[in-house]
Order: structure tokens, then C-alpha cells, then sequence
């Protein structure tokens, strides 16, 4: 079986603390996973960790076989939204979204209005950033990971500030991913959330994974 | 990679114009305020045309201080320049900080971000000066002083690399120190850069006419030195610089 995203004991000491404790855990594509737990039980320091933007104190993690700290780099194909969404506030919602495309350069103006039609920001899109209320960033923040196709999706707290009707849009649009044959990795505290929508869930708490269920896998 | 670099300059003439704006007025104020001090004391108008010109450029641009001058504002402009100039910097730096790491490092390398970076802010200083540059070589001529444009050429080239120089410092200093040791290790920075510029125009102060031309692969090399270190440096502490909210 190859696994997209491999962790191998994974840990992260910050001076005595334990942030993240023997972590090991092996995601497919075609599946979403949930990560639950309260505050400060380590969600959001393993999604960065994931994504390469702190190092782990001992442990592996491969992603697509590569182990991204050996060979100092980020994972490819991957996006993600952790804690709160980050964009420039004197830019609209497009410009913004326009910029990051830019970078890489895949995608053009027709792939960034259909990413912001699927929230529902389309309406918004010439407003600047800076002038967005939670739900609206929170949903820009979904946009700009969903629009250029990647394989794998980190969304940290996703639903955070969405409306229940927001929220249910946010749901079918990752469930339509996932029949793509995407990787998708949610955390939350809310239990509700995932397990309506996860394969499997992991529970944390102080960094350690306590509990792990298989819920809707065939 | 040329986006984010078009993005930064766009982002300085369309949010940062009218600073330049009010720079170029507070230029303009010390040679006017030279002139009248000459006006006042009735020296006369060929010293004036003769030999205030190159000094004062130094000085005007915050290249090295003007022993010669008779204001006091010979020691505020080049303060107020490197200042302005280095919160023109930072301020490019730091532009694309609020979009958080997962943003941008996972669609750009960290290398090709601050190359992106690096190139932006040569490009910007070029351009920067340029406009100064020219502003000046008006209001000199306004003032009747006589402008010698190889003179000028010069100063321009030499200036450029050491104000880069210093921009590259200022972001190491921002990325290593927190915010109670940026303001010490600025006004260290300022007086080192002060002898830096002032140990590549010393000869052109106190002996001659012109810069000594062999001089810049001195400098040419210095500047390359600055960049490897500094590039090293902030690559180190780039994702850290990420989570430094309190600072844009």
C-alpha cells in the first residue's frame, strides 16, 4: 500500500513541553481525515509540521515518499489553510487569489472565479480583504486552497465563522474532492463536523493521538 | 517568480508614492536653505557655484555627512534618507508577510522567495534613486549651482550598492532581533554604514574632483559578500519572520 502522507514517531519537544508525541500515522488518497481535539492538543502544530514549517524534534514524515525534512523542502502539490486565513488586506478577495495563482502560474482567471463561485464569494470578489468578515475570509481561505486542483488539502478549523448554510456547501464541496480521489485533513474540535464527513478520525490530546476510529471507509 | 516582483514594485508606487513625495520636498530643503545661508552672508557666487556641488549630493542622498556645510541640516538629511529608505525596504520585505507560510512556501521555495525579494528591492532602490537623482539635479540647477554629470554618474553608481547593502543588512537585523534590540542595532548599523559610504567618498571629499574608479570592484565586492551572508542569514530565520505579526 502506498500512502500519500507517512509519519513515523513524529514528536515536537518546545523546551520541556510535548507539542506533538509519537505520532504515526499512514493517509490514502480518496479518503479525508479528521484530527479532533480541544485547544492546544497539538492539531495545528502537526498540520505545520506536515507542510514543512517546523521541524520535528525526532520522527519522519514522507509525503509522496519524500521526506521532506531530509531534503529541506515543502510538499508539492499540497495547500493549506492553518488557523486563520492570511491574505494582503489591501487587496480584493481576486487580487489576492490572483497573486498566489501568479506564482506558479498553473491556472488563470476563469479557474480563480470558479473557486470563488463554489464558496460563494463571487459576489464579494472586488472587495478588499481588509473590509471581509470572518465567514467571507474564512471562505476565501477554502477558494485559494481549492483552486489550482491540488492532491492534498490541510483545513484547519474550516468551518469556523461559516454559517450553517456556508458550512453545508463547504461539506459537499470536499466530499466532491474526495471523490476526485483527493487527500483531505481536517481538524477541528467540534466532533460533529468530522464525523459526518471523515473516513477516519484521530482524537489528540496534548499531542498525543488517544483514540483513532474508521468511520464511513468502505 | 516575476510576479511577486512586479507585485512588490506596483505595491511601492501605488501605496508608497506619496511618501516619496514628501522626501523629495524635505531634499529640496537643504540646498535651499545652503543657498540662502550664502545669500545671507554675502559669499561670493562663484564659490557657490564651484564647489558646493558634489558634497552637497553626498549629502543630500545620505551618502556621507558635509563637514562643510553651513546648516545643520547637513547632519538630519542623511538620517532622515537611510531612514526613509530603509522603512521603504522592510516595508517591500515584509509586503507579502501577512499572507501567512502556507500561502507562499507552498506554491515557491524559500530561495526563489527572497531571491524574488532581493531582486525587487534592488530594482526599487534603482529606481528610487533614480527619481531623487534626477529631482536634485533640478533644484541644484535652480540654485545656479553647476552640475558635472559625470560627477553625478558616479555618485549614483557607488550610492546604489551601498544603500542595497544596508537594505540587505536592515532585514537580517529585523529577522535576528526582537523589537527592543532593532532600534540599538539600527543606530550601530547607521553609523556603520555612515563609514562605509564615507570610506568610499573620503578620497572624493577632501582630495578631488572625481571618485577614484577602481574603487568599485572594492565595492562590487563587498556588495556580493553582504548579499551571500545576508541571503544565508534571512533564509534561517525566513519561516520564523512569518509568525513576527506584531512587526508589519
Amino acid at each position: 500500500m502506498k500512502y500519500i502522507i507517512e509519519t513515523n514517531d513524529l514528536s515536537k519537544k518546545i523546551k520541556i513541553e510535548n507539542i506533538l508525541d509519537n505520532i504515526n500515522i499512514r493517509l490514502e488518497e480518496g479518503n479525508i481525515y479528521g484530527f479532533v481535539g480541544r485547544n492546544g492538543s497539538g492539531k495545528s502544530m502537526l498540520f505545520k509540521t506536515i507542510c514543512g514549517f517546523v521541524k520535528p524534534t525526532e520522527g519522519e514524515i514522507l509525503v509522496n515518499g519524500v521526506d521532506i525534512y531530509k531534503k529541506n523542502t515543502f510538499p508539492d502539490d499540497t495547500r493549506a489553510l492553518i488557523e486563520k486565513p492570511k491574505f494582503l488586506p489591501h487587496l480584493t478577495g481576486f487580487e489576492n487569489l490572483e497573486l498566489l495563482a501568479s506564482i506558479q502560474n498553473k491556472i488563470g482567471t476563469k479557474k480563480i472565479i470558479e473557486s470563488l463561485e463554489k464558496v460563494g464569494l463571487l459576489a464579494y470578489k472586488d472587495k478588499k480583504f481588509g473590509a471581509y468578515s470572518l465567514g467571507m475570509k474564512q471562505k476565501l481561505g477554502i477558494a485559494q486552497v481549492l483552486m489550482e486542483d491540488p492532491k492534498i488539502l490541510l483545513l484547519d478549523e474550516p468551518f469556523n465563522g461559516l454559517d450553517e448554510q456556508s458550512a453545508k456547501n463547504i461539506r459537499k464541496i470536499l466530499l466532491i474532492e474526495k471523490e476526485k480521489g483527493k487527500l483531505i485533513l481536517i481538524a477541528t474540535h467540534i466532533k460533529e463536523d468530522v464525523e459526518i464527513l471523515c473516513d477516519e478520525v484521530f482524537y489528540l490530546d496534548v499531542g498525543k493521538i488517544i483514540n483513532h476510529k474508521i468511520i464511513n471507509k468502505n | 517568480m516575476k510576479y511577486i516582483i512586479i507585485s512588490d514594485l506596483y505595491y511601492f508606487f501605488r501605496k508608497k508614492i506619496k511618501y516619496l513625495i514628501i522626501i523629495l520636498f524635505l531634499l529640496s530643503l537643504y540646498p535651499i536653505a545652503e543657498r540662502l545661508v550664502y545669500l545671507i552672508k554675502g559669499l561670493p557666487v562663484t564659490f557657490w557655484r564651484e564647489t558646493k556641488m558634489g558634497p552637497m549630493l553626498l549629502n543630500n542622498v545620505g551618502a556621507a555627512f558635509n563637514d562643510k556645510s553651513l546648516t545643520n541640516l547637513s547632519f538630519y538629511v542623511p538620517i532622515l534618507f537611510y531612514t526613509y529608505l530603509n522603512f521603504q525596504t522592510l516595508s517591500c520585505y515584509f509586503n507579502q508577510l501577512n499572507f501567512g507560510p502556507e500561502n507562499v512556501f507552498l506554491r515557491l521555495s524559500k530561495i526563489k522567495w527572497l531571491i524574488c525579494k532581493y531582486v525587487s528591492i534592488f530594482i526599487y532602490t534603482i529606481m528610487f534613486q533614480l527619481i531623487i537623482y534626477i529631482f536634485l539635479i533640478f533644484v541644484y540647477r535652480f540654485l545656479g549651482l553647476t552640475i558635472n554629470i559625470n560627477e553625478v554618474i558616479n555618485i549614483f553608481i557607488y550610492d546604489i550598492f551601498i544603500k542595497v547593502s544596508f537594505g540587505y543588512l536592515m532585514i537580517l537585523l529585523v529577522s535576528f532581533f526582537n523589537k527592543a534590540g532593532i532600534p540599538i542595532m539600527y543606530i550601530a548599523l547607521l553609523l556603520g554604514a555612515f563609514n562605509i559610504s564615507s570610506l568610499f567618498f573620503l578620497q572624493y571629499l577632501y582630495a578631488g574632483k572625481y571618485l577614484i574608479t577602481n574603487n568599485i570592484f572594492l565595492l562590487i565586492i563587498v556588495f556580493l559578500i553582504i548579499t551571500v551572508i545576508t541571503f544565508i542569514g534571512n533564509k534561517i530565520k525566513l519561516l520564523s519572520l512569518f509568525t513576527k505579526e506584531e512587526l508589519i
